[in-house]
């Protein structure tokens, strides 16, 4: 008779518990020197539960077949010529963010899932955490094989990780994931699988992608969805990290709100990128940034997550009574900063067509025409000598010192104004765009006071690729230092914008 | 601090794949699951119960017309909010509040 | 509360005055003008004088409005402060230091 086979309550069990041990000549604070300096009380690592279940046997033969499914969608668009089927050049901006912005946090995220793989002492999340790691580096790897394609034909795609390490947009993502690498694995796994995967990714990877697919970009559609998917099994280790810490010691309580708190702040402000992507790139609309944050923040998080944690003493989080009320200015705030540097930058943006204005009016009542609409009506008028029929910001913004994105939140009370916030510490000022900044700070100071600003940098010379010959010289070498080429300046003055139409002259759907 | 204030609603949801096994499972689930509500997005679905939801093996092989591993859910979801109550060789259950 | 860290953890601040010599980083802000998406930074002498300082920052970046040309005067701010900048003093001589925000308004008639 065939012996039954096992089932995968059975093979997780073996696979996890079965394969640890306990050391005999060496002591666990040896093995694992992280596992207790950040104040976290661990009773029994053998409560930890994964309802994944996930062995090797089953992650290879999954994963191999998400990453065929994807392999195969993008050789059919390579080869279909996909890219002169998008709805129109102006989206690969967005895709320009994502693959300087994002997929390096990719690899980043790879390399602290190792670490975490590490240094936790319990075998169950320990696997877990070694799957992800290995997630994230495939996820680094079709999102870049994706954007190779579109190398090939537009700007903007050329350098992604020298750029992330420099450019001044993009220290906004790098000093995110700089900041929780940096922490201990604890934080690290609550900063990351918790707040960023179960909270805001799904922002990222399920309405945006569901913007990529009604935009023709099926390569991205499909990498950001088998990244998803593997995200849920992300989410799912987040949120059993936490839960698990919680119901371990008492003790563990304050020290988690207290991230929660942190990097629901931090993963908030980064993901404001997304929501300029998301209103203003796309040619083709899904759903707005309110829409999302009101579907994936206010009802899955808000309405379920916290919910269920109430129970364990936990809150929403402490700032986000001002995610809420700015979400009606956000990405007008994050698009109008991205518009108004364009020309110090590796994407292209535009005035937005005046059907798209009236999308942006009838998403945002109480916003859009208020606020924002006569900027670019202005922008029209206020014209610079640099390329491109409108404006740009010649100078240099204020940063904030924690999010590291120009101080350019409105404030939801005074919407003419911006937050602007201030701490005295030990001699020196800092600035912040928010209280959810200053609190983070006033956390750690010892920490955000050695933080890259990248306007700061450019004024102690420390970004130009040769020294300025004279002032004029000044923004070229800072853009040489960060292989910026003919990315920058205007979509209607762009290489992309000339090709696309180039490509298109003798088709009737040109889209102009 | 305050409580946050929401009018929202609570639910649990499973955001699949438009894809073909993803519009099997979707089947699945409608049958098991009364109540289900469906929102369509370029790409995906988004299936939403106010209460939870079940992925029954059995049933989706019905759809399938093929035997269907319960791990195999792991190429068709993209997102989900509740938990993973259970997830067994026959069935899978989402839900809030269930603790460790 | 300080960092947790396995070691101590005290480093310098990276943009402190002394990195920055004879010169301070003063940011600048348009009050109830949005258009200006932030305030802005600028490396500037501590001996500048108030009336280049001014100069520089409006002709390089805020004469770009073209409402610019209607203010008939400003009013000024140093933080939250209500000052009166004569032109021929120096930003120190001023009070401004390292990380001063100078904020302003037009004069309303």
């Amino acid at each position: 008779m065939a012996k039954k086979k096992l089932t995968l309550a059975q093979k997780y069990h073996i696979y996890t518990r079965g394969l640890d041990w306990e050391p005999t000549y060496v002591s666990k604070k040896d093995i694992y020197p992280y596992a207790e300096y950040e104040g976290i009380k661990i009773k029994d690592w053998n409560k930890w539960e994964d309802p994944f279940r996930m062995t090797v046997e089953a992650y290879w033969k999954y994963q191999a077949e998400k990453d065929r499914r994807f392999y195969a969608i993008l050789d059919g668009f390579i080869q279909n010529q996909g890219h002169l089927t998008l709805s129109d050049a102006r989206y690969l901006n967005s895709i320009k963010l994502f693959i300087q912005g994002v997929t390096p946090l990719e690899y980043m995220a790879h390399r602290g899932f190792a670490f975490v793989a590490r240094h936790l002492p319990g075998p169950g999340p320990r696997t877990a955490a070694f799957f992800q790691s290995m997630d994230e580096l495939r996820h680094t790897q079709i999102e870049v094989h994706a954007a190779s394609n579109f190398n090939k034909y537009y700007d903007g795609f050329h350098s992604m990780t020298h750029m992330h390490d420099r450019v001044w947009y993009l220290s906004v993502p790098k000093s995110y994931f700089d900041d929780a690498v940096t922490a201990g694995p604890f934080e690290y796994i609550t900063a990351i699988s918790f707040s960023f995967e179960y909270a805001l990714t799904n922002l990222l990877f399920v309405p945006f992608m569901s913007g990529a697919a009604y935009n023709g970009d099926t390569p991205t559609m499909t990498f950001g969805f088998s990244a998803q998917s593997d995200e849920s099994r992300h989410m799912t280790l987040g949120l059993q990290v936490v839960k698990f810490l919680l119901e371990q010691h008492e003790d563990n309580v304050p020290i988690i709100q207290r991230w929660i708190d942190k990097w629901w702040w931090r993963g908030y402000r980064l993901t404001s990128l997304v929501g300029a992507m998301m209103d203003y790139m796309l040619p083709k609309r899904v759903m707005s940034w309110k829409e999302s944050f009101e579907l994936y923040i206010e009802d899955q998080i808000l309405e379920g997550l916290f919910r269920d944690l109430e129970r364990y003493g936990i809150r929403p989080p402490l700032h986000m009574n001002q995610s809420i009320k700015e979400k009606e200015f956000l990405s007008h705030d994050v698009y109008w900063i991205l518009f108004s540097f364009t020309f110090a930058a590796a994407f292209h943006s535009w005035i937005p067509k005046e059907e798209e204005m009236e999308w942006l009016a009838e998403k945002y009542p109480r916003t859009f025409n208020q606020y924002y609409r006569w900027r670019y009506e202005k922008a029209k008028e206020a014209k610079t000598p640099l390329p491109g029929d409108r404006f740009y910001y010649i100078g240099l913004p204020q940063l904030c010192q924690v999010c590291q994105i120009p101080m350019g939140f409105t404030n939801p009370d005074d919407p003419n104004n911006f937050v602007q916030r201030y701490v005295e510490y030990e001699g020196e000022i800092y600035h912040f765009c928010s209280d959810g900044c200053k609190w983070i700070f006033e956390q750690e100071p010892e920490k955000y006071v050695q933080a890259w600003l990248p306007v700061h940098e450019i004024y102690k010379g420390n970004c130009f690729a040769e020294p300025p010959k004279g002032p004029d010289d000044v923004v070229p070498q800072v853009l040489k230092w960060y292989n910026i080429q003919t990315d920058n300046f205007d979509y209607f003055v762009s290489e992309d914008y000339k090709n696309w139409k180039e490509w298109h002259k003798d088709m009737a759907t040109v889209v102009v | 601090m305050t409580a946050v204030e929401t009018k929202r609603e609570r639910f649990v949801a499973v955001d699949l794949q438009k894809t073909e096994e993803g519009y099997n499972v979707l089947q699945a689930i409608l049958k098991d699951n009364p109540g289900t509500r469906i929102d369509e997005f370029p790409g995906y679905y988004k299936v939403k119960h106010p209460e939870k939801l079940i992925i029954k093996r059995e049933t989706v092989e019905s759809f399938m017309g093929r035997s269907w591993d319960t791990q195999e859910f792991n190429l068709v979801i993209i997102s989900y909010a509740g938990n993973f109550a259970e997830w067994d060789d026959e069935k899978i259950l989402i839900q809030w509040d269930t603790h460790m | 509360m300080p960092v947790k860290a396995l070691y101590n953890y005290k480093f310098p601040p990276r943009d402190r005055a002394e990195v920055f010599g004879d010169d301070i980083l003063v940011y600048a802000y348009w009050i109830d003008n949005p258009f200006f998406c932030a305030a802005s930074t600028w490396r500037v002498p501590k001996n500048m004088k108030w009336k280049d300082f001014i100069g520089q920052i409006f002709g390089q970046l805020y004469g770009l409005d073209p409402d610019f040309k209607k203010v008939k005067g400003w009013k000024w701010y140093h933080f939250d402060q209500e000052f009166n900048p004569s032109d021929e003093k120096t930003l120190t001589e001023l009070g401004l230091r390292h990380k001063s925000i100078v904020k302003f308004k037009p004069i309303e008639k």
